[in-house]
């Protein structure tokens, strides 16, 4: 079983902040960025195989598609099983945070910047779901 | 006579209305009975009255006995036979009397004249008549006599019942004057007072005996004197008065309205008067007065706008403040439809919510658009309330008020809400981001790992500048906006 982590985040800055954060905690897998979620939904739907396991970084603004359009087609082809989201944006209203919370394929919330503490928290969570 | 019984009850009642059975004897009578025996030349005069079932005799000459058993009664036959005149010369030789009593024992009655006591609508109450203990015959002067003095004592009988009747009458209407609530009087031609009743202690504190033989015009409010005298000139000259008021000084000093109805009978110079103390009408009179013009005043002088319409929205009033609010005259209102009035876009919600006043009793009608003279649109908010079962209404009563300021205002606000919400909005946003980047990055340069290459370094602290030079672009923004949300609000 292979390890996909996607980045789909369209500021610079918080992109490379992200890969130093991965590369600090070791998270495992090969990691993809998208400048927004279209590119990223265009390489899931050729892509997409169950034998991988995705862990997907999601900003919630971005030009061309955004966090929630990516959401709304994403689901329509995958499963729970070997897919996680963890929704990154500098701030949301509550109700945002407890409607994201509500679909199954979000695992997490998360208020930027992710910290080393955050991604620690990020990859226990990672592996008690894919490595039991 | 067409009923020759005794118990005729119109005889009966004829002879109770004169009230003389089982009165005592009185001496015009007795003096009457007295003359008669004398005429006839007999010991015995009688006035009998019989009703069905004795005889009573009202006065008794020569004889000691007030009253006798119909049945042993000449008399009877009077009415039985409905005779005038009866004569019976021996009774002992007459089938109808040689067993009676009144014949066997005393009085021994032998010789019997009668003659019928007559009312002038023709019933027999009962009989004058002589009697004598020997049998006898009387000339035609003594009968005609007789008869003579039977009419008169019909004629006292008569007097009697008159004089009781007129007593009566006075005694009902001397009870009228004394409990009278009101003060009957009368005035004679120089306006005094002749009589006056008992109300007047009440009504203006001085007793009938404190006014009689005062002049009038002296208790009358001073004000009101010459009102009064002019008034008092039209009832001498024949004019009924009955409607006039005036004002009484109460002996405390107070002042007591009256109402007068006033009529002099010419010949006499008397006026006759009947005075009302009018006092509680009055109070009540300018209570209403008053709630009249109170109300008045608020519909016509208020701000609002009243109106009351039909049940399609057809103005049956609309008050003057119209021309104030809408620049609008009542009168162009009248006839005209309130729909017509309002705005197209309005127009819809409106009558909904005024058939909602029509089923409920009141409703709020939310702010709409309404046309005022000029034709530019009035935020007009209105409260309609049903009033069709009241009569002097049968309509619906709208309320209403300009109130275009407060929507512009309030119009005003949602935008400025509207624009601090976009401020908001940027804040969480826009600053947010870049401060979260870096924290971001100095999170990364304080990492004890140490992950970053020299160029890596170089990049971040670049990173770090750009940041803050977004943040501060966009405070610089924000301050912007503010102020300009900030003028809006002001230039409103």
């Amino acid at each position: 079983m292979n390890y996909q982590l996607l980045l789909i985040e369209d500021d610079p800055i918080f992109t490379f902040l992200l890969e130093k954060g991965i590369e600090a905690t070791a998270l495992e897998g090969d990691i993809c960025n998208f400048q927004n979620g279209l590119t990223a939904i265009e390489y899931l739907k050729r892509e997409y195989s169950k034998e991988t396991n995705y862990i997907i970084f999601l900003d919630l603004n971005m030009p061309v598609m955004d966090g929630w359009q990516f959401m709304d087609q994403f689901e329509k082809f995958v499963a729970p099983d070997n897919c996680m989201i963890f929704v990154l944006t500098s701030s949301a209203y509550q109700q945002d945070i407890d409607k994201l919370l509500e679909n199954p394929l979000v695992e997490d919330v998360v208020t930027k910047p992710i910290t080393d503490y955050i991604l620690k928290e990020i990859k226990k969570t990672v592996v008690a779901k894919f490595e039991n | 006579m067409a009923n020759s019984r005794i118990d005729n009850s119109r005889r009966i009642r004829t002879l109770e209305s004169y009230e003389l059975m089982d009165t005592i004897p009185e001496n015009v009578y007795d003096e009457i009975t007295k003359l008669a025996a004398a005429i006839c030349n007999t010991p015995i005069g009688l006035i009998t009255l019989i009703d069905d079932k004795r005889l009573h005799f009202k006065s008794f000459h020569g004889i000691d006995l007030n009253e006798i058993p119909l049945e042993h009664s000449f008399c009877q036959y009077i009415i039985k036979n409905d005779a005038d005149v009866l004569i019976v010369e021996d009774a002992k030789k007459d089938a109808r009397f040689a067993d009676n009593p009144m014949v066997q024992n005393a009085p021994n009655v032998s010789f019997y004249a009668g003659v019928s006591l007559t009312t002038p609508l023709g019933f027999r109450l009962g009989a004058l008549c002589v009697i004598d203990d020997r049998p006898k015959k009387l000339n035609e002067i003594q009968i005609n006599g007789l008869q003579t003095l039977a009419k008169q004592v019909v004629q006292l009988f008569e007097f009697r019942k008159t004089k009781k009747e007129i007593e009566k009458k006075n005694l009902a209407l001397e009870k009228i004057f004394d409990t009278s609530l009101d003060i009957i009087c009368t005035l004679d031609e120089d306006g005094i007072f002749r009589t006056v009743s008992k109300a007047s202690e009440k009504i203006w504190g001085y007793s009938p005996d404190e006014l009689i033989g005062k002049y009038y015009i002296d208790f009358v409010y001073h004000e009101d004197r010459f009102a009064t005298l002019k008034s008092e000139k039209l009832v001498i000259s024949g004019e009924q008065e009955t409607n006039f008021e005036n004002r009484y000084v109460h002996k405390n000093g107070s002042l007591i309205p009256m109402l007068w109805s006033s009529k002099s009978n010419t010949g006499d110079g008397i006026v006759y008067c009947v005075a009302k103390d009018i006092t509680e009408k009055k109070k009540a009179q300018y209570h209403l007065e008053q709630s009249e013009r109170r109300f008045k005043t608020l519909v016509q002088e208020g701000s609002d706008l009243i109106g009351i319409l039909d049940l399609e929205g057809n103005y049956n009033y609309v008050s003057p403040t119209s021309l104030k609010v809408l620049q609008i005259a009542p009168e162009e209102f009248i006839g005209t439809n309130a729909f017509d009035y309002i705005h197209p876009e309005d127009q819809e919600s409106v009558f909904k919510q005024f058939k909602d006043a029509i089923e409920k009793s009141q409703v709020i009608i939310e702010p709409f658009r309404f046309k005022n003279k000029e034709g530019n649109w009035r935020w007009i908010e209105t409260i309609a309330t049903n009033q069709i079962k009241e009569p002097t209404i049968n309509g619906i009563v709208t309320n209403s008020r300009d109130v275009t300021d407060r929507v512009l205002y309030l119009k005003a606000i949602k935008k400025q809400n509207l624009k601090l919400k976009e401020i908001a909005w940027a804040q969480s946003h826009i600053v947010r981001a870049p401060v979260a980047r870096l924290m971001g990055l100095i999170n990364l340069i304080r990492n004890e790992k140490n992950l970053l290459d020299s160029e890596e370094k170089e990049q971040v602290l670049n990173f770090i500048f750009q940041s803050a030079d977004e943040i501060d672009t966009v405070i610089k923004q924000t301050v912007k906006k503010t102020e300009s949300t900030i003028d809006t609000k002001e230039s409103k």
